[in-house]
C-alpha cells in the first residue's frame, strides 16, 4: 500500500471512485454550456432521472396535496412577514449583525462578488495554516465555488453532510438544495462507497450512512478549519444559526480551531424570537419534521475558560448582486429560506431527475428565478423558460415568494433584452397582437391556420429539422382543420344578434 | 372575491376553504384550499416513520462504524458491544422506567414531551427525585466511560460513574438542559466553561437529566428561554432526538454524525 | 356565496370561448352553450372576442399581450357575467390582468374579473337544475391554473357528482401538471412528453370500485389535447373530454354516451 496523499481520512481512496456523471452535473460549473433544451432532453432520457423523479413525486404527493394545514398556515404568514420586514431594511440589520458579531469577538468580511468571498476564505485558511477543512452543507459555498478555490491552494476540503459527501466523491454538484444526492439511488451510493473502501459493503441506507459516519469522524478531529453556511443570522444578538439533522454542523463549528461561516446577506433576521417561527416552518417545508434534529447557534468564538469551540470565528457576508436585487422588483426572491420545497414540488425539476440540468448553482423554480438575477452565467437568462408555469412552487413556498409570477416577468425581461436574432420573434408577437386586436385580422389568422393545416402534411412537419421535429416526434400533431368551425357553427345556429359585442372591433392600445 | 375563485366560500364543508384576497392578489394558491390535512409523510426524514428497523440499524451501525474508521484511537474499542443497551430505541422494551402517564399540568407537559421525543427516536425515562435519576443513569452507563458537564442538576447523578474529561474517550455524554419543549421533544442547551460543546455531541450516546419544571409547552418557548440569556452564550444548541439523515433515497436513517441515541431522564414533576 | 349582488341572476351572460375554440377545439365552447341553454340561461357569444393574451404573456411578450388584454376587457366589460370554458384563460383574466395592466385598466380589469366565472363553477352555482345522466367512469385532471390561480378544486367534483350513472375515479396525481405549458411544449418537447407520460401512467393505474376510467375530464382543452396527442402517439386507448362536452352529452336528448376525443375534434 502506498502512502495516502490525503490529509482527509474520508477522502482516502477517492481516486478509485469512477465518475459516472454527465458533464453538466460536474462539480465545477461549466463555462461552455450546451443549449438548455438539449441538456434537458438528455437528462430526461436517463433512467436514473425516472427513478429519482419517482421518489420525489412520491414525496411531493404525500407532502403537498391539500395545501397548508393549521397551524403551519399561520406560521407561514408570520414568516413571510418577518422575511419582508428584514428585506425592507437589509443594510440596517446587517450593520447591527456586524456590530454584534464584532462585539463577541468574531470578524466580519463583506464580499461584493463570489470571487471576493472565495478569496476571503482563502486568506483565512492561509492565515490559519489550514491543511484540512471540514465543511457542512452550504449552498453559498457552491455559489462561490469554494472547494475549488481552496484546493488550488493545496488545502483538502471534505464535505461532511452525507449527501454532499456522496456527490463530492462523484465530482458532482448537489442536485437539490437540501437533498444533494437526490438524483442517486442507494446502489449508486454503494458503488461509490465500495470503490472508496476497496471492499464489499452492506447496501442498505443505514449501513451506507454508518460507513460514511466512520469515515468522516476522524476528519472532524483532525481538521484545522470548519466551514459552514448560515440558515439565519440574528441581527439582535449576532448569532449564527445552522439547521441540520446529521450533527455535522455541530462538529464543524466546535472541533476545528477556526470556524468560517459563509452567508449571503439576506440570511439576516431581526430577532432571536423569530426562530420560534422560522425553524419549525423551515423544518416543515423542507422535510415535514416538527423541527430538525439540531439547530446550532453560534455567537462569537469560544470564550475564556471554555474547553472547546473555535478560537477564531470569521463571518463572510456575500452580496454577489443581492443588494441590487433587493432594490428591484424581484426583491421578494431574497425572502427564500432554502427549504427546497419548490424543487420537490416542481414536476419539471422531478422529470429532469434533479437540478443538474439547470446548469446553475440553484436549480428548480427558485433557481430559475434567482440564477438569472444573480447573472452567474449568460445561459441562466433562459432558465425562466424551463418551467411549465404550473404554479406548484408558489403554493408550497413557506415564505410566499410569488415564483410563478416572477418566472413570467423574467421571461418578459429576457425578451426585452433579446439578441438581434430574437428581434424577428418580437416583431412576430407584435404582429400577433395587432392582428388579434381586430376581428378581421383574427378571422384571417384562423383561416390561415386551417389552410396551413391542410397544406402542410403532418408527416412533413415531423421530418423538418430543429425543434419542430423534436416536438413532432413525441406526439400526434393537433388537427387544425377544426379552425374556424366554432364561428361557422355559431352563425349557422342563429341570426346575427345585436348586442354589446357588436361595438366597433378596433381597440387601440 | 371573484366568482371565478370562490371555492369553499360557497361550501364551507367542501374540500377547499376558499381563496382570500381579490383579483390580482399575490401568491394565494393551494394554501387556500388546504382542507385535507396531512401532518406527516411516509418515510425518510419523517419523524413519524420511526421503526424498530431504524433503531436496530443504528445500533449495528455503530459497531460497523468503529470498525471502518481509519484510526479511531482512544475511544474506538468498546463502543459497539458495550453501548448496546443504551443504544436501544423506543421500540425496545424498558422494564425499568418507561414513561408513564401522570396527572397535573407538568405531568401533561411531560407526557407530551415523551411522546414527541420518542416519535423522533429519543428515549424518555421518569425519575421521582434526583436519587432515582442517578440510579437510572447508572443503569444506562454501568462501568463505561462518561463525559459529564459540571452542573448542579448533575451533582447527585455523577457519583458512581466512570468520568473522563475527553468526550472522544467517552461512550456517554451527560448533560442537563435549560429548557425542554413538550410539543417537539426539544432540549435547549447553552455552552460555557462548565458545559462544553462536545459532551452532548461527540459520545455515541447522549443522556440529559432534566428537571421537569424546565418543561415548556412549545418550541418557541424554548427559544425564548435561550434568547433571554445574558450575556448571550457563545454557543446554544437545540436538540430533538438522535442524529439522523435522509440523504440516501430520502430514507430515514437514525445515527449520523451526532449521537446515535438520546436518553432524557425527567426528574420530578 | 360571496360578492355584492352576485346572488341576483346576471341579466346578460357572455361566453368567453378562448382562441383555442377558434383554432383547434370548438367542441367545448359549443357544448357549453348547450349546457347553459338547458339551464335556461341566455348566453351571448361576443363576436369581437379573440384571445386573453396568455400565450404572449407567458412567452415573454408582455406588451403585445397587454394589447389583447385591453381588448378583452373592452369586449367583455359590458356584461353582467362572463363564463369561460378554459380554466387557464379565466385564471389569466382573474390573476394576470390586474397584475400586469397599468392605470385605469387595472381597475377595469379587477371589476370585470370579479364578474368572470370558470364554466364549471358557474354551472355549479348557477345551473343546478340540470337533468344529467351518463353511464361512464371518468377521472378528473386538475389543470394547473384552475387549481392554483382560481383555487378551484371542488366545483368539478360536485358537478360530476350530479351526473347519474357517472363514477369519478380520482387519480393519485390529479394535481400534477400535464406538461403542456403553452410554448414550453415546443421549447422542451422531450420534457413535456415525459411529463405527459407520467400523467398517462397515473391515469392507467387509476381505479374506482374495480372500474377503469374511460376518459380524462378537465376544463382546459389544451391540456386535454396535449394528453390526448401523446396517448395517441403511444398507442394508448385513453381518451379525453372537456367537462362541457361531457355535460352536454349527459343532457336529455344528448347522446348520453361519451363524446369523441378532443384530438378528433369534438362531436357537436
Amino acid at each position: 500500500m502506498s502512502r495516502a496523499p490525503h490529509e482527509s481520512a474520508a477522502l482516502t481512496g477517492r481516486e478509485r471512485v469512477p465518475l459516472t456523471r454527465p458533464g453538466w452535473a460536474a462539480g465545477e460549473r461549466q463555462e461552455h454550456r450546451r443549449p438548455l433544451p438539449l441538456v434537458a432532453a438528455e437528462a430526461v432520457a436517463r433512467p436514473e432521472a425516472r427513478r429519482s423523479g419517482a421518489r420525489l413525486a412520491d414525496r411531493s404527493r404525500d407532502w403537498h396535496r391539500g395545501g397548508w394545514p393549521e397551524p403551519m398556515a399561520g406560521l407561514r404568514e408570520r414568516a413571510a412577514a418577518i422575511r419582508r420586514e428584514t428585506l425592507a431594511d437589509l443594510e440596517g440589520y446587517l450593520a447591527a449583525l456586524t456590530e454584534r458579531i464584532t462585539e463577541h469577538g468574531g470578524t466580519v468580511h463583506r464580499a461584493a462578488t463570489a470571487a471576493d468571498a472565495a478569496a476571503a476564505v482563502r486568506r483565512i485558511a492561509a492565515g490559519a495554516g489550514a491543511r484540512l477543512v471540514v465543511k457542512s452543507k452550504s449552498m453559498v459555498t457552491e455559489e462561490i465555488e469554494l472547494n475549488r478555490a481552496l484546493e488550488a491552494d493545496g488545502v483538502e476540503v471534505v464535505e461532511t453532510d452525507l449527501g454532499e459527501y456522496i456527490v463530492q466523491l462523484g465530482d458532482e454538484r448537489p442536485s437539490h438544495i437540501i437533498a444533494p444526492a437526490v438524483h442517486l439511488g442507494r446502489e449508486d451510493v454503494a458503488d461509490r462507497f465500495e470503490a472508496l473502501a476497496g471492499r464489499r459493503l452492506d447496501r442498505d441506507a443505514a449501513a451506507l450512512a454508518s460507513f460514511a459516519r466512520g469515515r468522516l469522524r476522524e476528519d472532524f478531529r483532525r481538521a484545522d478549519m470548519g466551514v459552514t453556511g448560515v440558515n439565519f443570522a440574528v441581527a439582535e444578538t449576532g448569532t449564527l444559526v445552522t439547521v441540520t439533522n446529521e450533527g455535522n454542523a455541530r462538529m464543524v463549528t466546535s472541533q476545528p480551531r477556526v470556524h468560517v461561516a459563509v452567508m449571503t446577506l439576506e440570511k439576516v433576521i431581526p430577532r432571536m424570537a423569530d426562530l420560534g417561527t422560522l425553524i419549525p416552518l423551515l423544518s416543515y417545508a423542507g422535510t415535514r419534521q416538527p423541527v430538525t434534529v439540531y439547530q446550532s447557534m453560534v455567537t462569537g468564538p469560544r470564550r475564556e475558560g471554555e474547553t472547546d469551540g473555535p478560537e477564531e470565528l470569521h463571518v463572510v457576508i456575500l452580496d454577489n448582486g443581492r443588494s441590487r436585487i433587493a432594490r428591484g422588483k424581484y426583491a421578494e426572491v431574497l425572502a427564500c429560506i432554502r427549504c427546497g420545497a419548490c424543487q420537490t414540488a416542481c414536476p419539471v425539476f422531478r422529470t429532469l431527475g434533479g437540478g443538474h440540468a439547470y446548469g446553475a448553482t440553484y436549480g428548480g423554480p427558485i433557481g430559475a428565478v434567482l440564477s438569472p438575477l444573480l447573472g452567474e452565467h449568460p445561459a441562466d437568462a433562459g432558465l425562466p423558460f424551463l418551467s411549465s408555469l404550473c404554479g406548484a412552487c408558489g403554493d408550497v413556498c413557506p415564505v410566499k415568494i410569488p415564483l410563478p409570477d416572477m418566472l413570467v416577468d423574467l421571461r418578459a425581461d429576457h425578451a426585452e433584452r433579446a439578441a438581434p436574432a430574437a428581434l424577428a420573434a418580437r416583431a412576430g408577437w407584435r404582429a400577433w397582437a395587432a392582428a388579434w386586436s381586430s376581428g378581421r385580422g383574427y378571422a384571417l389568422s384562423v383561416a390561415a391556420a386551417r389552410l396551413g393545416s391542410r397544406l402542410l402534411p403532418r408527416r412533413l412537419l415531423a421530418a423538418l429539422p430543429g425543434p419542430q421535429r423534436r416536438w413532432a416526434r413525441g406526439r400526434t400533431l393537433p388537427d387544425l382543420r377544426e379552425a374556424g368551425r366554432f364561428r361557422r357553427t355559431l352563425r349557422a345556429l342563429r341570426p346575427r344578434r345585436e348586442g354589446p359585442a357588436d361595438r366597433p372591433e378596433e381597440v387601440g392600445p | 372575491m371573484s366568482p371565478a375563485g370562490r371555492d369553499g366560500a360557497a361550501e364551507p364543508g367542501g374540500d377547499a376553504p376558499g381563496r382570500p384576497g381579490g383579483v390580482g392578489s399575490g401568491a394565494g394558491g393551494a394554501g387556500d384550499r388546504g382542507g385535507a390535512v396531512r401532518t406527516s409523510g411516509t418515510g425518510a426524514v419523517d419523524p413519524g416513520g420511526a421503526s424498530g428497523r431504524v433503531n436496530a440499524d443504528g445500533a449495528r451501525g455503530l459497531s460497523g462504524d468503529v470498525a471502518a474508521a481509519p484510526v479511531s484511537g482512544d475511544a474506538g474499542g468498546g463502543h459497539g458491544a458495550a453501548a448496546g443497551d443504551a443504544l436501544a430505541g423506543p421500540a425496545a422494551a424498558d422494564p425499568g422506567g418507561a414513561a408513564t402517564a401522570a396527572g397535573g399540568g407538568a405531568g401533561n407537559l411531560a407526557d407530551r414531551f415523551a411522546a414527541a421525543l420518542e416519535a423522533v427516536g429519543g428515549r424518555v425515562h421518569r425519575a421521582a427525585d434526583p436519587a432515582e435519576a442517578a440510579e437510572r443513569v447508572r443503569g444506562l452507563c454501568g462501568e463505561r466511560p462518561v463525559a459529564a458537564d459540571r452542573d448542579e442538576v448533575l451533582a447527585g447523578v455523577v457519583s458512581g460513574l466512570v468520568l473522563v474529561d475527553d468526550p472522544w474517550a467517552a461512550e456517554f455524554g451527560l448533560t442537563t438542559a435549560l429548557a425542554a419543549a413538550a410539543d417537539t421533544g426539544t432540549l435547549a442547551l447553552a455552552y460555557d466553561r462548565d458545559h462544553p460543546r462536545g459532551t452532548s455531541l461527540v459520545p455515541p450516546v447522549h443522556i440529559a437529566v432534566v428537571p421537569a419544571d424546565r418543561l415548556v409547552p412549545g418550541y418557541a418557548d424554548a427559544v425564548a428561554r435561550l434568547a433571554a440569556l445574558r450575556p448571550v452564550p457563545s454557543g446554544m444548541q437545540m436538540i430533538s432526538g438522535p442524529s439522523s439523515s435522509g440523504d440516501i433515497e430520502m430514507e430515514l436513517v437514525r445515527g449520523m454524525h451526532g449521537p446515535l441515541a438520546l436518553h432524557v431522564v425527567l426528574v420530578g414533576g | 356565496m360571496s360578492g355584492a349582488g352576485e346572488d341576483a341572476a346576471p341579466r346578460t351572460v357572455a361566453l368567453f370561448a378562448s382562441c383555442a375554440a377558434d383554432l383547434a377545439a370548438p367542441g367545448p365552447a359549443l357544448a357549453a352553450l348547450r349546457v347553459l341553454a338547458a339551464a335556461g340561461l341566455r348566453v351571448e357569444v361576443p363576436e369581437a372576442q379573440t384571445c386573453c393574451g396568455q400565450v404572449g404573456l407567458n412567452s415573454g411578450h408582455r406588451e403585445p399581450a397587454k394589447r389583447l388584454m385591453r381588448r378583452w376587457i373592452e369586449v367583455f366589460e359590458p356584461y353582467d357575467a362572463v363564463v369561460g370554458v378554459s380554466g387557464s384563460c379565466v385564471a389569466t383574466v382573474f390573476h394576470q390582468f390586474a397584475r400586469v395592466l397599468d392605470g385605469e385598466w387595472r381597475g377595469r380589469a379587477e371589476r370585470v374579473a370579479a364578474r368572470t366565472w370558470e364554466f364549471t363553477r358557474f354551472v355549479h352555482d348557477r345551473a343546478d337544475g340540470l337533468d344529467l345522466e351518463l353511464d361512464t367512469c371518468v377521472t378528473w385532471h386538475d389543470s394547473c391554473h384552475m387549481l392554483r390561480s382560481l383555487g378551484e378544486k371542488s366545483a368539478p367534483r360536485q358537478v360530476l357528482g350530479r351526473v347519474r350513472g357517472l363514477t369519478l375515479a380520482e387519480a393519485a396525481d390529479n394535481e400534477v401538471c400535464c406538461g403542456f405549458g403553452g410554448t414550453f411544449a415546443l421549447k422542451y418537447p422531450e420534457l413535456s412528453c415525459a411529463m405527459a407520460d407520467g400523467k398517462l401512467d397515473d391515469f392507467a393505474a387509476t381505479r374506482s370500485g374495480g372500474r377503469t376510467p374511460e376518459q380524462v375530464v378537465s376544463a382546459d382543452a389544451t391540456c386535454l389535447l396535449h394528453l390526448s396527442l401523446r396517448a395517441q402517439a403511444r398507442g394508448l386507448p385513453l381518451r379525453t373530454v372537456h367537462i362541457a362536452e361531457l355535460l352536454a352529452a349527459a343532457l336529455p336528448g344528448g347522446p348520453r354516451s361519451l363524446p369523441a376525443d378532443a384530438r378528433d375534434g369534438a362531436a357537436t
